[in-house]
């Protein structure tokens, strides 16, 4: 439509970029790789390596911009997928805001063009996630009769599996609760998962894998000896899951894996030749998280689009791959070049985005020396990817800061000072050799919500929400006892039956639904072979316990309200109905106004609630009480109650039930934010605390995988297992070396999300293992791996000269 | 040296037109909570009969025109049992997968959920009778003329200055049916969608005087018309206006002449139905007056229920049909002129709702009370039906048990 240059021209002026300096000018701001990504042709398949904060979206958007504005392809051509919604929302933005403001532009430019330029509607463009998009085509493509996908919440799918084919074992379907099963499932993962949730969880998991993995489900059966134990557990794990596998057919339920696969199929069986005629460019972004089912969908859609003259774009950063626990194979992304050769026939020419436009010149240093500190990941890495380089967006220059204390309570009320203070709009002065270093918010907006708190796991405590107090619940203490009072968004960090508000919700509830607990008493005591489960008896005896403790702190109507549902005593004209227990909820949250008004409460709340609503799916009373006046004993009655236990409340008690990341897609502004690398993926922060170690004072606190996995996880252990039966064929490192490969990766991501400054907290010392007697090997201290000849403590952080360390007596 | 400020995601936001402008439009608070919040109504009558009706009938319209569902190609009206039940089962699985039941009673009576299969004709409730009458009402008339069903409109705006916080535009979605001018043009002149088209005169001038092609949309309504003084008359009005200027963004080479909202309530009005239309009637508040008999048959039920809570029954149907044929149909057309200014000016009044909702969202954002900004409009059809109502700063009820 119009000429490369003319598109330069006008979207420099645009968007502000400078593309090609060659037409526009300014050379100094021309990243030249992002140039030879956007003029791409449109039939030149791309595989791009892209560091964090390299501009991969403007890159992206660019690229399809072009194809728009340049190539003339029609809009309704380009299938742009990412990892994450948010993500997918980024753009979406970004092309429809840059794409109108070209349009303008050229428009203004060239007059005559401006009705052509009125046909192209850039929404038209599919820009999604790959399961969101799935959805869109095959709802598109239907046929009458056809089931319309739409994925259900995870905590659904664990309670289908629990009732639909854990529970159901007989003589005739032989049962999930056998040793067997067990004997299975320690292979892979730590435990047998001796509750029945525990392996309907464990199933989910393990069916997630055979999905993604397209495992061949007859060869793996016919793999094991159905002789031993763990033979036998693997034929009635795969029973279980098939049973499962029956009734969300039957129910068209469906997950995203599913949804996945349903377009895979269609794909190949025909019916989406429309879409595919159409196809002309397939963009997959993080692409280093995709899965095998994931790859051939890609492949798929890149045959038809290079077989109508068009291509397919890659990017991804192998070093940021994070997801391996979810079916993420980042040797997918690795080996991409080759696998797209060998599968379909299609050559891409390699990219690199290695400039960083977020960060400190420091913190690109020091995500650089990280990345090759140990020599036993080189091997990981896509070969001859280029190290990261400053690419002048940040000017600021800033050391990287320390903070090591003796104890976990001692770096939390360190930190806790220092932010509390900077919060106060006061500096923090911090000498140093080169002069003193002023610490301050930026005074024009700054707050606590530029601090972002990464750990390994943001859980508050530790044993499920049972055990002891960790570093992230005691930083929320001493930042909520600090002056002035620094609030915290964490509402991850404990499971939802642990919260004490939650708990006191929950409580009351029980209350009015089973006031004397006669109802649970009887499901307890049931013999008649139906369900057998009885829950988490201990934890709700605790939410009864903690409402009752309350009741005296609150209103006086709130015991009232409750004796009346207890006894089931109208106090309006209606003596019987079937209410749900969101309707009881609303009601009682009436007393407990943070449900009302605060952020993570509602959080909460919403966490709750949808999976009273979510319990519909598992049909049955669909999370509805029976109210009888004038019967309140009856047994329709007393079994719409002993449904809402097993299918809503027992869930929440067993920790199934969580706050999905939906929730969280609007961070408080004015609050520290703790989260786990993992939902800092994507994110920067101006200043960024990153936990290397504050459990390090007893090892005992940190489980083997976020420090030193000296044997393989659950994840690797799968791959191995399973993926001879799937025709993935993929070399693989030794199931160790992955795993530290993994803990690599994630503090890599950890550090790359600072724009500023980067803190790194941490225990004084590593405590010394008891049998070498040398220091716990960390990340914060070094490691070499198992069977490495690199002596350990390689990077000493707490020495390393570049730290500057922040000392109380500073703050 | 000065540090960043942690920008707000650079993320354009998504309004659908109904779920989220409208009922911005209808309480503010209460949008917060049901829609940002995803907070479930704990009785979704509403939610429910909108996606059953919006099902049903795009189903319907599938069968109808595939030849592999021979039993759908007879002429209407269409037999509940053998073709209508099969339909209205298929769509409660197929919302009940995506957790959402119908309330207790609305599709059928006097059944558990899981025996709905084994649903006989006593069984009906108001749900499975309203698809009924809007199939067979409407179905044999607007599926001939439907090129498209459920067209997905999405469309970009710029964000008001002052309220650009997150982003600087914003995408605005919906979706409907499009009749084609080609085929009104096809069809044959007793059909009555075509007929009360043609009483437009300038859609009868474009239809007879004009080769070139036009679109007409269509959206269906599972409520009652709204009163003359009801806000949502007027929102629903722009509603259409913005469905045709999305459209003209889709397909700039085709105008959108007008838009058809269909009323499906109003084909089998419940008692409370009634009794609205009833008050209607006596306050000249509606555009669609009853003749004699019907006005009779209304202003009998001319008193409102005591009980507050007596207006949430939505599925009370009087003991007779109480109203004609011709009357219903009537009420449940409503044909909105798309006529430029009044869409840009119903752009326009959309920009200013989305700039209201980033304010608000901005205020919370800074505030300690996710409430803030969000102010709440307590009307007496909204508050009935709202779980919010105990503890809204502008209602305050008092729970009740049950």
């Amino acid at each position: 439509m119009f000429s490369w240059e003319e598109f330069v021209e006008v979207a420099t002026e645009a968007c502000g970029i400078t593309i090609d300096a060659a037409i526009s000018g300014d050379p100094g701001r021309e990243d030249p790789n992002q140039r030879q990504i956007v003029s791409a042709l449109a039939a030149d398949s791309l595989f791009v390596t892209a560091g964090p904060g390299s501009g991969k979206t403007t890159s992206a958007t660019l690229r399809i911009l072009k194809l728009l504005y340049v190539d003339a392809l029609p809009p309704e051509s380009i299938f742009a997928t990412t990892f994450t919604r948010r993500a997918a929302a980024v753009l979406r933005s970004r092309i429809t805001s840059w794409g109108e403001d070209l349009r303008q532009a050229l428009g203004d430019a060239h007059p005559t063009f401006r009705d052509r330029l009125e046909l192209l509607d850039l929404n038209r463009i599919r820009v999604g996630t790959l399961d969101s998009l799935a959805q869109d085509v095959l709802n598109e493509n239907k046929r009458a009769g056809d089931p319309r996908p739409a994925p259900v919440e995870s905590h659904v799918l664990t309670s289908l599996m629990l009732t639909e084919a854990v529970f159901p074992s007989s003589a005739s379907t032989r049962g999930a609760d056998s040793d067997a099963v067990g004997a299975f499932l320690r292979q892979f993962y730590d435990r047998e998962w001796s509750t029945d949730p525990g392996r309907a969880k464990a199933f989910i998991d393990l069916r997630q894998r055979l999905l993604n993995d397209q495992i061949d489900r007859a060869r793996l059966r016919a793999s094991s000896d159905p002789s031993t134990l763990e033979g036998l557990g693997l034929a009635v794990t795969l029973d279980c899951i098939e049973r499962f596998e029956a009734v969300l057919r039957s129910r068209e339920i469906y997950d995203f894996s599913s949804i996945n696969e349903a377009f895979l199929n269609s794909l190949g069986d025909g019916r989406l030749q429309t879409f595919l005629a159409d196809l002309l460019f397939v963009l997959v972004d993080e692409y280093q998280d995709t899965n095998y089912l994931q790859e051939s969908i890609y492949f798929q859609l890149a045959r038809a689009a290079t077989n109508n003259g068009g291509s397919i774009m890659v990017v991804g950063d192998d070093d940021q791959s994070l997801y391996r626990f979810r079916g993420a194979t980042v040797e997918l992304f690795a080996n991409f070049e080759q696998r797209l050769l060998d599968r379909t026939g299609i050559r891409a020419t390699r990219q690199s985005l290695d400039r960083n436009y977020r960060s400190t010149p420091e913190i690109v240093e020091l995500v650089n020396q990280y990345i090759a500190l140990d020599p036993g990941y080189a091997g990981a890495r896509v070969a001859g990817k280029p190290e990261l380089r400053h690419g002048n967006g940040n000017t600021n220059s800033l050391p990287i800061l320390g903070l090591f204390r003796h104890t976990e309570e001692d770096v939390a009320q360190s930190l806790a000072r220092l932010i509390s203070i900077l919060k106060s709009g006061r500096a923090v002065t911090i000498p140093r050799q080169e002069g003193d270093l002023e610490l301050s918010l930026n005074p024009n907006g700054g707050s606590a919500g530029d601090v972002a708190v990464l750990t390994y796991s943001a859980a508050e405590y530790g044993g499920g929400g049972a055990g002891r107090r960790r570093f992230p619940r005691k930083l929320r203490e001493a930042l909520e006892a600090a002056n002035p009072e620094v609030r915290v968004f964490n509402p991850r960090g404990c499971p939802l039956r642990t919260i004490e508000p939650v708990q006191e919700l929950l409580g009351n509830l029980l209350e009015c639904i089973d006031g004397d607990g006669s109802i649970l008493a009887e499901l307890q005591t049931r013999a008649d072979g139906g369900f057998r489960y009885v829950g988490n008896s201990a934890c709700l005896q605790q939410w009864r316990q903690i409402a009752t403790s309350m009741r005296s702190s609150r209103s006086a109507e709130l015991g009232q309200f409750i004796n009346a549902w207890s006894q089931r005593r109208p106090t309006r004209r209606v003596s019987n109905a079937r209410v749900s227990l969101n309707d009881i909820i609303f009601k009682l949250i009436k007393w407990l106004p943070d449900f009302q008004s605060d952020i993570e409460h509602l959080a909460w709340l919403e966490a709750i609630q949808r999976s009273v609503s979510a319990a519909a799916v598992l049909q049955g009373f669909a999370g509805d009480i029976l109210f009888d006046a004038t019967d309140p004993r009856s047994d329709l009655s007393r079994a719409s109650v002993k449904q809402a236990y097993t299918r809503i409340l027992f869930p929440i008690a067993e920790g199934i039930v969580e706050v999905s990341e939906d929730m969280l897609e609007t961070l408080p502004l004015d609050r520290v934010n703790i989260m786990t690398i993992h939902q800092a993926k994507g994110l920067e922060f101006p200043i960024t605390v990153v936990d290397i170690g504050t459990a390090l004072q007893d090892l005992r606190w940190i489980p083997p995988r976020s420090r030193y996995p000296s044997s393989p996880d659950t994840p690797h252990l799968l791959e191995d297992a399973f993926r001879p039966c799937s025709d993935i064929n993929l070399p693989l490192r030794s199931p160790v070396d992955r795993a530290f490969d993994d803990l690599v990766r994630n503090y890599f991501v950890a550090f790359s999300r600072a724009q500023d400054l980067l803190i790194l907290v941490g225990h004084e010392h590593a405590r010394r293992d008891k049998t070498s007697g040398k220091p716990a090997q960390h990340v914060g201290s070094g490691w070499a791996r198992p069977a490495s000849s690199v002596p350990q403590g390689t990077w000493p952080w707490r020495d390393a000269p570049f730290l500057v360390p922040i000392e109380d007596m500073h703050l | 040296m000065t540090l960043h400020v942690r920008e707000p995601d650079k993320r354009m936001p998504d309004f659908s037109l109904t779920g989220d402008l409208l009922a911005f439009l209808k309480c503010p608070l209460q949008y917060r909570l049901y829609n940002r919040g995803k907070l479930p109504p704990s009785v979704p009558v509403q939610q429910w009969f909108g996606e059953f009706i919006h099902g049903t009938m795009e189903e319907a319209y599938a069968r109808w025109r595939d030849p592999q569902w021979p039993q759908y190609a007879q002429s209407f009206p269409w037999a509940w049992e053998g073709q209508l039940r099969d339909i209205e089962l298929a769509i409660h699985q197929r919302l009940t997968a995506r957790g959402l039941p119908p309330p207790p009673g609305l599709l059928y009576k006097g059944l558990p959920r899981a025996e709905y299969a084994t649903a006989e004709a006593l069984n009906r409730g108001i749900a499975s009778l309203r698809f009924e009458m809007a199939l067979n009402s409407w179905g044999p008339h607007l599926f001939p003329l439907v090129e498209s069903a459920e067209v997905r409109l999405r469309g970009s705006l710029s964000m008001d200055d002052a309220a650009r916080y997150r982003a600087n535009r914003f995408s605005v979605t919906g979706i409907v049916d499009v009749l084609s001018s080609v085929r009104l043009r096809q069809a044959p002149g007793n059909n009555i969608i075509i007929r009360r088209l043609r009483e437009n005169p300038n859609i009868l001038r474009e239809m007879d005087e004009s080769a070139e092609d036009f679109d007409i949309i269509v959206d269906y309504k599972g409520m009652r018309r709204p009163a003359l003084d009801d806000p949502s008359w007027d929102h629903q009005e722009w509603q259409i206006q913005m469905y045709a200027w999305l459209r003209r963004r889709q397909r700039p080479d085709r105008r959108v002449l007008a838009g058809v909202l269909l009323y499906l309530n109003e084909l089998l009005p419940s008692e409370t139905d009634l009794r609205h239309l009833a008050r209607d009637v006596e306050q000249g508040q509606t555009d669609v007056l009853p003749g004699r008999a019907d006005r009779a048959q209304i202003l009998l039920r001319g008193s409102w229920p005591a009980d507050e809570e007596m207006l949430n029954d939505e599925q009370r149907l009087p003991a007779e049909r109480a109203l004609t044929v011709p009357y219903r149909e009537d009420r449940s057309f409503r044909l909105a002129e798309v006529d430029h200014a009044v869409t840009e000016s119903a752009v326009e009044h959309f920009r200013m709702v989305v700039a209201e909702i980033e304010t608000a969202v901005h205020t919370e954002m800074h505030s300690e009370d996710a409430r803030t900004g969000w102010i709440p409009r307590p009307q007496r059809q909204t508050c009935v039906a709202c779980d919010f109502k105990y503890h809204c700063p502008a209602r305050g009820d008092q729970p009740q048990v049950p």
